[in-house]
């Protein structure tokens, strides 16, 4: 291996003392500074969300043609984030990559804080949010029920789950973290809030064994929610019949997509978070460079993708198919936003056949961050430029954003952060546990090779 | 009333404008129970007070819930259409045309239909005024009453037809011997009467029987929207085109000649862009054409006919005058010429003598006496003259507004503000309310008693179906207020006048008994005008034209200067109606342009001017000067602009103030139509036009096929892609109940938007206001999609009224969440509003685009007044739901409510959509599948029908019927030259 | 008299050790805390592998049985409304929510498996209060011995444990049975 994925060996107590003593340290300037800033976005979502619901859908740009537009592309696009995180704590651990250990907790946190904003905006975007219930079987009088083969009760369905066996997922793993913390916890205060949390853990060996197998099965049953949640979200436009839409590669296309968003969301957290906490020796380039290369990968199917559905649209002979894919998107309404995704999600991952772009933090950081516009503008072009060339000329029009839209989008970016910068002062944002147990298996291949060595 | 932009706002407010609109519930509730217990009350009465009539005598009384048809006519510019208005409960809330009146035939005009939001003004005037300050009437009825005999008393008025009318003002000649009436509208019709008196001696009028003519030539001439007979001429042409029911059909042939495009040349099978002032020479082209072809009329002075002989065509329009020529010659007797109102008096006489040579007067065109009173009396100049001597005294002005709509250079403000005392009675204070002394508000005709004749002369009544909500008089008690009446009653009046039109002789029974028959059909039956022998005095006439073709010759082909020609607004008229929202937000049969109008012109001035669409120009004229938005407009003529009147408004309503530009300053007394030497700049300015269709080329998408006739005989079925069935997964469905559907030819759809408002009305349907216009959010459940074939210059237009489609195997249904839009068993595409959560997602997958979404609550706060309008089958959709087109499920379930009480079936052509009721050529037809025989079913068997985006295999119940025009065989045809 | 004994223990590869020794001199009740999951000490103690998997796939496997079954009762059985021409019961169009809540199921039987089997949410805990106990959750490794015979001799006990390698060996608080 090219980059040891632990520098060093330190002891169990070392360990612990790092990864669990950042909830103790009181945050710095720039932490606070960070922390205002995303709450006054906050504050903005929370302005911007009253507006909305209490004046109505039309504060927003959406019209007819184009009746979805940021509602639904930032849903798209933050459920897609997600994927990452869970890609990494389940598929990874079922592969048993080890390297993963030390960035899960943090992929997962990323994932549940995405999720959140995600969430958001399935109410969000509704005509009247105050009767989404309805979208749930509940026992109504009424005696009518969802509408089970649309695609947002799928929708709902498929974020719920993902929602929840992600917080089990992520919070299984802290339990034993959450009891270290307790035992060490220097106040009472802090000793019985995470106490609490900690559920009684006391490190009983028959505990261990049902807490491995159930971790493992969680990794298990997150693994297929990785392919299925975004291949759900997808069909919201495949069983469409718009031009754009009604296509059948949307689901891997979607899957690869959201991964792809997802590794590069992973590292415009890590690199800052690694950089802050002086964490290279636990977060080594290592780490940098297996995101670098998955990005890479997911970016290439990616691009697949983008082949395929102007191939599909030329072969279709479909004629509002072709105006769609070679009129529309490269010099429609909007169209800036469609070069400047394949720019963005073509072009900049390629940087990643590079070694060193993949190991330099600065790269990378720079490159997360366009992978992630580009991600967001892909969302724009499939919905809003689709929606904007429809069957009937006579009812094209284009699309313009309010400034709700723009708040509202920011906004859910200042939550996000916020979220983050709560989740790494009060939680252990490094699986500590896990960290001990890689250690002792390194500290063993290494005595064994020294022993091989020396006998 | 709809959110403005803020440069909408105007910028000073009517008095009373800063009050709250609306009265209060109280005050309206007692109003409407009121009118509702004299509707039907009424008839129990002994002594019956103002008793109303309604159109079926069987269920004269009230149930609450169950609508009343009253028979009413509706006066524009003097001529009466007969009106059907349902009222719920004593509230009117829906105007119909009535099939019986010659002038409607059923049909109705966008106009009309929104007459009865113009009853539920919130901005209409509430009280008597006396310098702006509140007064009472009986102080203006005293003023009245005290005023000398000779007391230079004028009246200035809307042309009138009205026998009512014109004996009171009799009675009020015997008060005030020197009294005058001059009467003025801003599209005025003396041209007309005076080349009628040219040709026959005296202003005869012309009845057109177009379902008798072959071919028809219309010179400039909007006869299918925009004339007095439009209605009921529509149904003829329709009538006459419908011929086309096979392949092997006749539908005539229809050549027009306009400046821009209108509803008649959007339908025209032969069609040439041409500048109004160039239409003279062409009619005289014509004539010369049919003289050479040895047609020419008996004892044509010589030297006209040597003037004519070699007289130059109009340049743009050689091949069409040659080709037109021959079809007319062709067809001798089975033809009409008719020319537009604006044109010269020498043109209609040109016309006359046209018509003449080929022998269509006395068969497709009768002449009778003029509906109007005195169509060539004194006007607004001589009126102002008389001002300026100081002859007129006191001054009433009643309906018109005069200080809007009048040419700026007769100087009419001068002259008023020389009149001591000045009255002005109308709907609304307007920009002449406040120049008066006095003012009263006028009664709507819906509050008030009276008569008219149609075009045709046929008398018409007046009845109103609520007491007048703001108080306010009607035009003939104003009038009987000067004649010594102190508190007249219109009601009385009417039955005074009315018994001794009948009186002499028949016993007082019968005559009550025919008054009552004859306001319950809303007119007297053959009381239109007989028609006169067509004499020409062709000598006379011959030499009175000589002369106009010598200026005609000198005109014709002269490129600039660049002309302006100003027209009626297809929604708003002269601006008379322009605080009436649904017609402010209605797009206009061609541009589809809302909320005010802009400066029209071809592509070709376009392009040298540098010029695009929404781009201010500024259009001068000797001095004067207006900037307005430029819309280039395909088919325009070239070297012309062209602007509708009825813009900027300077007051008469919140809704209307400062919307669109006022084409007022550029008009001038002498050429109020059209002008020649108008100047465009561009000002480097640009302002958003609020248009409804971005996009009106097919992108050789077959969206509405159309083709010529002789393709389609050569090839019937070349629809064929377009209809038939389709390879599916999915099980059918059985079944239930007479299966609803609509059949839409669109081959005489003439756009003319009629059926958009009578949706709106019908179906509570709310505006949006400028703009939500531009933001893509306009709520019509009905629009009329005009497609663009053929080169930009000479382009055919097809007009598709879109609508929901009623699929059968609906993409919107299987994508909603919550089972709010569902399929019913008849067939119908359902949506259940108050399941709806506006998730938009069955918006996004209909690819007809016809759903509609409550962006915000546009209901909500509409002023009471506004609510009284609503229907009350219809619920009003709440914010965050979608809505759409439902084929008016509440008419289709009433007729269905009653055929189970009689214990039978819908029968055919019982249940009628709002849009068909509505629609002049009846091009719209609905119906249930299983009524074999009825239009609609028998329409959709027609070889050339074909479904709309048929490939997606949505399967509608909407069928349409192709275009097919029937251009001369030696003109290039246009159809297949659809390049995009 | 105590009966239990508690032994601080410095790795886990020492607590194994000592765990089958202890298990030769014929101590049946024992119970090890460790920081971090150790196969080994599992082994030693003789536990068998968890039987988690099968509950898990029962919840899973009803979850989404039920899933199916509501879609079926409620879109094809109670109220078939016609939606688009699409037919009732659309097993197709079932599928998804159907997988979704047996994962959703399946995850929740696991995690509930966890806390139930693995003995958590307890409110009184009877090793917790030993002294120096918080060690066992950063890096010490203990082990609780059950003294089985009452009279017994606790100072055997202790030197036993001490032999083996324990760090301290401390008496847990009496908790009342």
């Amino acid at each position: 291996m090219a980059h040891p994925i632990l520098i060093g060996r330190p002891t169990d107590a070392e360990l612990g003392e790092r990864l669990l003593g950042t909830t103790w340290r009181p945050g710095g300037r720039g932490w606070r500074v960070a922390f205002a800033v995303s709450g006054a976005f906050t504050v903005l979502l929370a302005v911007c969300v009253t507006y909305t619901v209490t004046t109505g859908i039309g504060v927003w740009g959406n019209m007819i043609p184009v009746a979805w537009a940021f509602g639904i592309i930032n849903f798209v696009w933050w459920i897609g984030i997600g994927h990452a995180g869970t890609f990494i704590s389940a598929i990874l651990h079922l592969f048993e990559q080890r390297w993963r250990t030390s960035i899960n907790r943090l992929a997962e946190a990323m994932t549940l804080f995405a999720v959140i904003q995600a969430a958001l905006f399935p109410l969000l975007h509704l005509g009247r949010p105050w009767f989404a219930y309805w979208l749930f079987p509940y026992p109504s009088q009424m005696q009518v029920w969802p509408q089970v083969k649309s695609a947002l009760p799928w929708d709902a369905a498929a974020v719920t789950t993902y929602f929840t066996v992600s917080l089990l997922f992520w919070y299984l793993g802290l339990i034993p973290d959450l009891a270290a913390l307790r035992d060490g916890a220097p106040t009472r205060r802090r000793r019985i809030i995470y106490g609490l949390f900690a559920l009684g853990w006391n490190g009983r060996s028959s505990t261990w064994r049902h807490y491995r197998t159930a971790y493992l099965i969680l990794a298990g049953l997150a693994t297929p929610l990785v392919v299925s949640v975004h291949s759900v979200v997808s069909s919201d436009f495949a069983i469409g019949l718009t031009p754009g839409w009604h296509s059948t590669i949307f689901p891997p296309f979607f899957v690869a997509g959201a991964i792809f968003s997802g590794f590069a969301m992973v590292l415009t957290l890590v690199i800052p978070t690694r950089a802050v906490f002086r964490l290279h020796d636990v977060i080594t380039d290592r780490h940098l460079d297996n995101c670098a290369k998955l990005t890479l990968v997911t970016g290439l199917v990616v691009a697949y993708g983008y082949i395929i559905e102007f191939f599909i649209a030329w072969y279709s002979g479909d004629l509002a198919e072709m105006q769609q894919f070679y009129q529309a998107r490269p010099f429609g309404p909007g169209n800036a936003v469609f070069w400047i995704m394949l720019g963005c999600n073509l072009v900049v991952p390629q940087l990643f056949w590079s070694r060193r772009v993949r190991t330099s933090p600065l790269l990378l950081f720079a490159a997360s961050l366009l992978i992630n516009v580009g991600m967001w503008s892909e969302r724009f072009v499939i919905i809003v430029m689709s929606l904007q060339r429809e069957f009937l000329p006579s009812k094209w029009a284009g699309y313009a954003p309010t400034w709700v839209d723009l708040g509202i989008l920011s906004g859910t970016i200042g939550f996000f952060t916020l979220l983050f910068l709560c989740f790494l002062r009060v939680l252990p944002f490094i699986a500590a546990h896990e960290m001990k147990e890689l250690r002792h298996q390194l500290a063993e291949e290494h005595g064994e090779r020294a022993e091989a060595h020396h006998g | 009333m709809p959110p403005r932009a803020p440069e909408e706002l105007p910028s000073e407010f009517a008095p009373g404008a800063d009050q709250r609109p609306g009265l209060d519930r109280r005050e309206l509730l007692k109003l409407t129970a009121a009118s509702a217990a004299l509707a039907g009350l009424g008839a129990c009465m002994e002594h019956p007070h103002e008793r109303i009539m309604p159109r079926s005598a069987e269920a004269p009384e009230q149930t609450p819930g169950v609508p009343v048809e009253y028979a009413t006519s509706m006066v524009l510019d003097g001529f009466a259409t007969g009106h059907v208005v349902k009222a719920m409960d004593g509230r009117p809330i829906k105007v119909e045309g009535n099939p019986e009146h010659p002038a409607s035939l059923g049909g109705t005009t966008a106009l009309g239909q929104a007459s009865i939001l113009e009853l539920y003004d919130p901005d209409r005037a509430r009280g008597v005024l006396e310098r702006g300050r509140p007064a009472s009437r009986a102080g203006l009825a005293r003023l009245i009453a005290s005023l000398p005999a000779q007391s230079g008393l004028w009246f200035l008025l809307y042309p009138q037809s009205s026998p009512l009318l014109v004996e009171l003002l009799a009675r009020v000649r015997r008060r005030h011997p020197s009294a005058q009436v001059a009467t003025d509208t801003p599209l005025d019709r003396r041209a007309v009467y005076r080349g009628a008196s040219m040709a026959f001696g005296r202003p005869l009028e012309a009845q057109y029987r177009f379902e008798r003519a072959d071919v028809v030539a219309a010179l400039d001439a909007d006869f299918l929207a925009a004339m007095p007979g439009s209605v009921r001429w529509s149904r003829d042409f329709a009538a006459r085109r419908r011929r086309l029911a096979g392949p092997g059909g006749d539908p005539g042939r229809l050549h027009v000649a306009e400046p821009s495009p209108t509803p008649t040349g959007s339908l025209a099978d032969h069609r040439v862009a041409l500048r109004a002032g160039d239409i003279g020479a062409l009619a005289a082209g014509l004539l010369a054409e049919i003289v050479r072809g040895g047609r020419a009329p008996a004892g044509l002075p010589p030297e006209l006919v040597a003037r004519l002989a070699g007289f130059p065509a109009p340049a743009p329009a050689a091949a069409w005058l040659s080709a037109t020529a021959r079809d007319l010659a062709r067809s001798p007797g089975r033809a009409i010429v008719l020319a537009g109102d604006r044109q010269p008096a020498e043109t209609h006489a040109l016309v006359h003598l046209i018509n003449q040579a080929l022998g269509n007067l006395g068969e497709t065109i009768a002449l009778t006496e003029p509906a109007l009173h005195d169509p060539l009396g004194p006007g607004l100049a001589e009126l102002v003259r008389a001002a300026a001597a100081g002859e007129v005294q006191t001054l009433v002005i009643a309906e018109a507004n005069p200080l809007y709509s009048a040419p700026p250079d007769l100087g009419l403000e001068r002259a008023l503000a020389r009149i001591p005392l000045t009255i002005h009675a109308s709907l609304h204070e307007n920009e002449t309310s406040r120049a008066c002394t006095w003012f009263l508000p006028l009664a709507h005709s819906l509050e008030s008693w009276g008569d008219a004749r149609a075009y045709d002369g046929t008398l018409s009544f007046i009845q109103p179906l609520i007491r007048p909500l703001h108080g306010g008089a009607s035009l003939v008690e104003l009038l009987a207020m000067f004649a010594g009446d102190p508190d007249p009653s219109g009601h009385a009046l009417l039955r005074d006048r009315d018994r001794r039109a009948r009186g002499e002789g028949g016993a007082a029974r019968d005559v009550e008994l025919a008054w009552e028959e004859d306001v319950r059909r809303g007119f007297s039956l053959h009381s239109g005008f007989p028609a006169q022998p067509p004499r020409l005095d062709i000598p006379a006439l011959g030499a009175a034209l000589v002369p106009a073709l010598a200026t005609a010759r000198a005109r014709s082909g002269a490129e600039e200067p660049i002309e302006i020609s100003f027209a009626p607004s297809h929604a708003v008229h002269d601006g008379r109606f322009a605080n009436i929202g649904w017609l402010q937000e209605l797009p206009r049969p061609i541009t589809k342009l809302t909320w005010g109008n802009a400066a029209q012109l071809g592509p070709g001035l376009a392009a040298r001017l540098g010029v695009d669409s929404g781009d201010v120009v500024r259009l001068s004229m000797d001095g004067r000067a207006i900037e307005a938005p430029a819309l280039i407009v395909p088919g325009h003529a070239d070297h012309a602009v062209s602007l509708e009147l009825g813009g900027g408004r300077r007051g008469g309503g919140q809704v209307a103030a400062g919307v669109g530009v006022d084409a007022g300053p550029l008009r001038s007394a002498a050429a109020p139509g059209f002008a020649r030497g108008v100047r465009v700049a561009a000002t480097g300015e640009r302002r958003a036009l609020a248009i409804t269709q971005g996009e009106m080329r097919a992108h050789g998408r077959d969206l509405a096929p159309h083709t010529t006739l002789a393709a389609y005989r050569a090839d019937p079925s070349f629809t064929r892609a377009l209809r038939g069935g389709l390879p599916t997964l999915l099980p059918g469905r059985s079944a239930v109940g007479p299966q609803w559907a609509m059949t839409i030819d669109t081959s005489i759809c003439s756009g003319c938007s009629a059926c958009v408002v009578a949706c709106q009305a019908e179906n509570n349907i709310p505006i949006v206001g400028r703009q939500g216009v531009l933001d893509h959010r306009e709520m019509h459940w009905l629009r009329i999609d005009t497609t663009l074939c053929g080169s930009a210059d000479r382009p055919d237009f097809v007009h598709q009224p879109m609508l929901c489609q009623h699929c059968q195997d609906a993409p919107c249904e299987y994508v909603c969440p919550v089972n709010a839009t569902t399929h019913s068993p008849d067939g119908l595409n359902e949506m259940t509003y108050n399941r709806c959560i506006g998730t938009r997602f069955c918006s996004n997958n209909c690819p007809y685009k016809v759903r509609r979404f409550n962006w915000f609550d546009y209901t909500g706060e509409q002023a009471e007044t506004i609510q009284l309008q609503r229907n009350p089958n219809v619920t009003v959709r709440e914010r965050g739901v979608m809505e759409k087109c439902t084929y008016c499920v509440q008419r289709i379930r009433a007729v269905e409510i009653q055929s189970r009480i009689e214990r039978r079936g819908p029968r055919p052509g019982e249940v009628v959509t709002a849009c068909q009721q509505a629609c002049p050529t009846g091009a719209i037809q609905f119906g249930a599948l299983e009524h074999a025989g009825t239009p609609m079913v028998e329409w959709r068997r027609e070889p050339r029908r074909y479904a709309a985006l048929h490939e997606l295999g949505t399967r509608p119940r909407t069928m349409y019927l192709a275009r097919i025009t029937n251009p001369p065989a030696d003109t290039a045809d246009t159809a297949d030259t659809d390049n995009d | 008299m105590a009966e239990r004994l508690m032994a601080e223990f410095a790795s886990g590869a020492g607590l194994a050790a000592a765990i089958r020794a202890l298990r030769a001199d014929g101590h049946r009740r024992l119970e090890a805390y460790t920081p971090v999951a150790v196969p080994e000490v599992e082994d030693a103690l003789g536990q068998r592998p968890s039987r988690l998997p099968y509950v898990v796939f029962a919840g899973g496997m009803a979850g989404a049985g039920l899933a199916y079954f509501l879609q079926w009762l409620l879109v094809a059985y109670l109220y078939p409304i016609d939606v688009g021409g699409r037919p009732p019961h659309f097993p197709l169009a079932f599928l998804i929510i159907t997988f979704e809540m047996g994962v959703l199921a399946a995850a929740l039987t696991a995690f509930a498996g966890v806390l139930v089997r693995g003995r958590l949410l307890r409110l009184v805990d009877d090793v917790q209060g030993t002294e120096g106990f918080e060690s066992a959750s950063r890096d010490r490794f203990w082990l609780e011995v059950h003294l089985d015979r009452p009279d017994g001799d606790e100072r055997a006990a202790r030197d036993r444990l001490a032999g083996l390698g324990a760090l301290r060996v401390e008496r847990p608080p009496e908790v009342p049975a």
